[in-house]
């Protein structure tokens, strides 16, 4: 293949991009030219590695000093000199847009149908941070980054040991993004593996622009509100899920792995858990355990107890919501409502805003929505009071906020609406679609058979460490139905 | 890894509980003592119990519950009708108790909504959500048992009694199809367990009884129904406690109803071979 051809290929493809770089050289009298993409690629470290290849070089390739085909050349820099080349065999087009966006320096040779990569990658990236979203009082600092070979390296250095595996592919995706199956293979379930593998690999997201992405067709089955997959931005997280024989799937551009298969506990587990004492991080859970489910039941429980069963609430505060209530022009069913999703608009306009407005665009909010609300008689103060309890109480399980939220209004609807059948249906209902969810014959639910072993090792509370290291947890491990 | 399919004996045992409890509920007053209750209920629970292992036995020998066979498809039928009356018999105790204790309908209302859910959801979600059901069950049955512990007396049992045991009239036995159904429902290998459910209803029917003349003594009355025992429990600054655990009982009847639409379902696919098309989905994992 003569230089020539493939130049004015290249060019074809990539001849209007800005950042396209291609430098014809010359090499042992074969013409030949260097590709990169500048800002990917450093030219600078190219010739300081050439440089370094030939101080090193105990003898010179070639004997004599005559011109050279591209072949000849090829085969000498592959296999007769100390140069750090790529190994991968580029032969074609597709393989060779591939390292060349990953950004290598290719080196093209007149007459050769092979070409060369080197690995000078001088991409910038965003430096290794804690993550704002998981919190942490001990452990690791480090969070994953933007880019997937910064983060393949933060796993590698946690998980140091020879069975641990990071298998790299491209996804079918217009932006043939990279993404990365990592696990220990003595810990993975082979037969699951093979089945999520062959499913990364038949997947065909538009785009892949988060690990996310690929939950549909990982978990293709009909609606449902818990999605049996966390997330983590944090390595020693994301390298102990890989201990337990998870699976994580990092993918380029994005620094959320997705960790599979996932159980309802683990969301309300942290790495702080395991650094104190038994008996203070199972507190800790239950008071988590508590939270969440408040933040599910206590707005549609105090609806039905106020509209329907006021016998159950105790009478000095059932006057004081009753002489609250006289005072609103709403019924309790419709305030309720109405509050829950003003805080929620208010939570997403906080979000949405940039930070320096957010706070302001917060306070603001809680002033006219809190004081002024009730100064003008729109909205009572005790339900103001739930709905904020219930507000906050979701941030303490941040990775279970979108099925709560969605469960805490189906729960008000149906106690505003039927009264305790609702309430109590309304529960079945959580329970079914808690219960109902499973990925990959991991149920999501931990097992916890009644009444033989009513609480696990490391469930709602958790033993010494020391205990729990002596059995070490492995999520294939066999259980009932 | 999950193992294996079915019910558990704990799912199948918590619908049957629920019944229960249902009955005594709603038993009048007068109509047995806890003595009678214990007394014959447990020669009768024995018999169930045999009774309930000599048709499994028989059911897997001759392979009672398969579509293969005509015969299969017979008893199938048959239990399909029997499962479906239960289930009528069910959501009208539960709609007489909402009736009663909460003065609502709704239950008719959410009806179509549980069927459709029902139909649609899998064994191994019944199981997990009987696990849950079992410890709310259980947290309502202490925390019923603390509110009536100082009101007990045991000198209650031993008030006038009948001459003969048989005076007051034979406890209610009543017959179930989850009794005689568990080869089909039960997971493998777990027969044997669930042929012990009869002692399960017979235990809460005799806890039951007992706890309701330790508190009320013998009822005479005919007015007087077995929820008494739960409106007698209290702590005080409360006005109707008994609404709780009616609520809790809610529980376990919604999921009973729900667990006997699987069970039809389970019937018409398993029993009658009226197995839906499976579509091949691509790459669930």
């Amino acid at each position: 293949m003569q230089l020539g051809e493939n130049l004015s290929a290249l060019d074809t493809i990539f001849g209007g991009s800005a950042d396209y770089y291609a430098k014809q050289i010359r090499l042992y009298g074969c013409p030949g030219a260097i590709i990169i993409f500048d800002g990917m690629a450093s030219l600078e470290g190219l010739w300081r590695l050439l440089l370094d290849a030939v101080n090193r070089e105990s003898r010179p390739p070639f004997e004599s000093q005559v011109y050279h085909t591209g072949a000849e050349v090829y085969q000498a820099l592959m296999h007769r000199s100390d140069l750090p080349a790529q190994s991968a065999v580029i032969a074609d087009m597709d393989t060779l847009i591939m390292f060349l966006t990953a950004g290598m320096a290719i080196l093209l040779l007149d007459g050769c149908d092979k070409a060369i990569a080197f690995s000078v990658q001088s991409m910038k990236f965003r430096s290794v941070g804690e993550p704002s979203a998981e919190g942490n009082l001990r452990g690791s600092r480090e969070g994953f980054t933007d880019l997937l070979r910064i983060n393949l390296s933060l796993l590698r250095r946690l998980i140091r040991n020879d069975t641990f595996t990071m298998e790299a592919a491209q996804a079918d995706t217009t932006m043939r993004t990279e993404y990365v199956l990592c696990y220990c293979r003595d810990k993975a379930d082979p037969a699951m593996l093979e089945k999520v593998r062959k499913i990364l690999k038949t997947a065909k997201p538009e785009l892949l622009l988060d690990s996310s992405y690929f939950v549909p067709w990982l978990l293709p089955s009909r609606t449902r509100l818990f999605t049996p997959v966390s997330y983590t931005e944090r390595p020693a997280v994301a390298a102990a899920k890989i201990c337990e024989g998870k699976l994580v799937i990092l993918v380029n551009g994005s620094p959320s792995a997705l960790v599979l298969p996932a159980l309802f506990a683990e969301n309300f587990e942290c790495l702080d858990d395991y650094a104190t004492t038994a008996v203070f991080s199972s507190f800790l859970r239950i008071l988590k355990y508590v939270s969440f489910y408040l933040t599910i039941f206590l707005p549609g429980v105090f609806v039905c107890l106020a509209v329907y069963l006021p016998e159950l609430i105790p009478p000095q505060l059932l006057y004081k919501i009753t002489a609250a209530e006289m005072a609103t022009p709403l019924p309790l069913f419709a305030e309720m409502i109405m509050v829950i999703l003003i805080l929620e608009i208010i939570r997403e306009a906080g979000l949405r805003m940039p930070q320096s407005l957010g706070h302001s665009v917060s306070l603001v909010a809680a002033l006219i929505i809190g004081d002024a609300a009730i100064a003008a008689g729109l909205m009572s103060t005790p339900v103001i009071l739930v709905a904020s309890i219930t507000s906050i109480a979701v941030f303490i399980t941040p990775s279970l906020y979108e099925p709560a939220t969605l469960l805490r209004l189906v729960v008000v609807v149906a106690a505003g609406l039927a009264g305790p059948v609702g309430l109590v249906a309304a529960f079945l209902f959580f329970l079914f679609s808690l219960s109902g969810v499973s990925a990959m014959g991991v149920p999501y639910l931990a097992d916890r058979p009644f009444p033989q072993r009513p609480i696990s090792e490391d469930g709602m509370i958790r033993q010494n460490y020391r205990t729990l290291s002596r059995r070490p947890f492995n999520i294939w491990q066999k259980r009932r139905r | 890894m999950i193992q294996s399919k079915g019910f558990s004996v704990s799912a199948i045992g918590l619908g049957l509980v629920s019944v229960t409890l249902a009955q005594n509920f709603a038993q009048l007053g007068g109509t047995s003592s806890a003595r009678g209750v214990i007394l014959l209920g447990l020669p009768g629970a024995l018999a169930l119990s045999a009774a309930s292992l000599l048709f499994c036995a028989i059911a897997l020998r001759y392979n009672l519950f398969s579509a293969q066979t005509w015969t299969g498809r017979l008893v199938s039928a048959a239990f399909l009708v029997w499962f479906g009356v239960e289930l009528a018999g069910t959501v009208l105790q539960a709609q007489a108790v909402c009736r009663q204790q909460f003065s609502s309908n709704a239950l008719i209302g959410l009806l179509p909504l549980l069927v459709l859910l029902s139909w649609r959801m899998e064994n191994h979600a019944i199981n997990y959500t009987a696990r849950i059901l079992w410890w709310v069950l259980l947290v309502g049955g202490i925390a019923c048992l603390l509110g009536l512990g100082g009101r007990m007396h045991w000198q209650r049992l031993f008030g006038p009694e009948p001459a003969s045991l048989w005076a007051a009239g034979l406890p209610q036995l009543r017959l179930y199809p989850e009794y005689f159904a568990l080869p089909l429902l039960c997971t493998k290998g777990k027969e044997r367990s669930g042929a012990l459910l009869p002692f399960w209803c017979f235990g809460i029917q005799a806890g039951y009884t007992l706890a309701l003349e330790l508190v009320l003594g013998r009822m005479r009355s005919p007015e007087y129904t077995g929820i008494e025992l739960l409106r007698a429990w209290g702590m005080g600054y409360f006005s109707r406690l008994d609404a709780l655990l009616v609520l809790f009982w809610l529980a376990t009847a919604l999921f009973r109803i729900c667990f006997l639409i699987c069970c039809l379902r389970l019937l018409w696919r398993e029993g009658l071979g009226f197995r839906p098309v499976k579509t091949e989905k691509e790459g669930t994992a």
